[in-house]
């Protein structure tokens, strides 16, 4: 056994015979769902009140965010193709799946950054109205998570470059960051939903 | 012991799917995203529209979980947390939502 196989063993010497690393990050994933069902209530709350400023319906680009969403939703399949590339050992196609899913990634999080400003010269600010306010708030959170999900990807092309992921061994470090990215995506569906789809009174 | 988690390990990532799967659940994400929109432009019901639109929403987060986050295959135990975590959180928003709107909805906005 080799001295990188040895420290890999090291750390799981756990009582439920599971990775602790891959534990974690499951709860962590559970909490951020209370995280976000807190913004998605508030928003559903406070959507209809709107005493200055446009409203919902007069504002949302339903086509526009469609193709956002499809963009986002297509990198999911480009991470987990990532992680199944290092489960082959293959690092180079590893390195190619992460780079596209950053790039689909910064596509999206740069479709929200010209919709907040179209928005915004139309009149929704987020102090123009709670609807404002709870939708920038919501929107805002989660692409701060792109955002920093984007970095993450980033630095595993970065470690990989380096040799600090080479191997099957290394293929956990890719399926938290996953985790974490599908997660970005799944709370990005129920967004698209009751946000924009779900129409308001 | 630490053998035996390794081979758990071993074990767990030869029951995950591969990519021809993963490309065959990206499509059904793809269909069903197109349903979706497609469903917002027909003239109906918000009675029917909103559970037919949430319907096919919790149909998409299913298949990332299951598929690309790997639910399906991995222990229990990860499902039990996550699920802790959801189940969690739509209880205490679905009262925090029903009194609210119970009481005649929150004060006026700006």
């Amino acid at each position: 056994m080799s001295v990188h196989e040895a420290a890999v063993h090291e750390e799981h010497h756990t009582s439920t015979g599971l990775d602790n690393v891959k534990l974690a990050m499951w709860a962590f994933l559970g909490s951020e769902c209370l995280f976000f069902g807190s913004l998605i209530s508030t928003y559903l709350l406070y959507r209809n009140r709107v005493l200055a400023g446009p409203r919902p319906h007069e504002i949302y680009d339903i086509p526009y965010t469609s193709v956002s969403s499809f963009v986002l939703l297509m990198s999911s399949l480009t991470m987990v193709l990532a992680l199944a590339a290092i489960q082959r050992d293959d690092v180079r196609q590893m390195r190619v799946w992460l780079l596209a899913t950053a790039m689909l990634g910064l596509v999206f999080i740069g479709g929200q950054i010209f919709e907040f400003t179209t928005f915004v010269e139309e009149g929704l600010t987020l102090s123009v109205s709670t609807f404002g306010s709870s939708f920038f708030v919501l929107t805002g959170f989660h692409g701060a998570h792109v955002t920093v999900g984007i970095l993450m990807l980033l630095s595993l092309v970065g470690l990989s470059l380096f040799g600090r992921i080479k191997d099957r061994r290394d293929a956990r470090t890719v399926e938290m960051i996953g985790l974490y990215w599908h997660f970005v995506d799944i709370v990005w569906i129920v967004i698209f939903t009751v946000v924009y789809l779900i129409p308001t009174n | 012991m630490t053998q035996h988690v390794a081979d758990l390990e071993q074990e767990e990532l030869a029951h995950h799917p591969g990519p021809r799967t993963y490309v065959a659940v990206a499509v059904w994400l793809a269909v069903v995203t197109i349903a979706e929109v497609a469903t917002f432009y027909i003239d109906m019901s918000p009675a029917l529209l909103v559970p037919l639109l949430l319907a096919m929403a919790a149909v998409k987060f299913v298949m990332v979980v299951m598929w690309f986050m790997h639910l399906r295959f991995d222990s229990r135990i990860f499902r039990r947390l996550f699920v802790s975590g959801l189940v969690l959180a739509l209880s205490v928003f679905a009262i925090m939502l029903g009194t609210f709107f119970a009481r005649g909805g929150p004060a006026p906005g700006v």
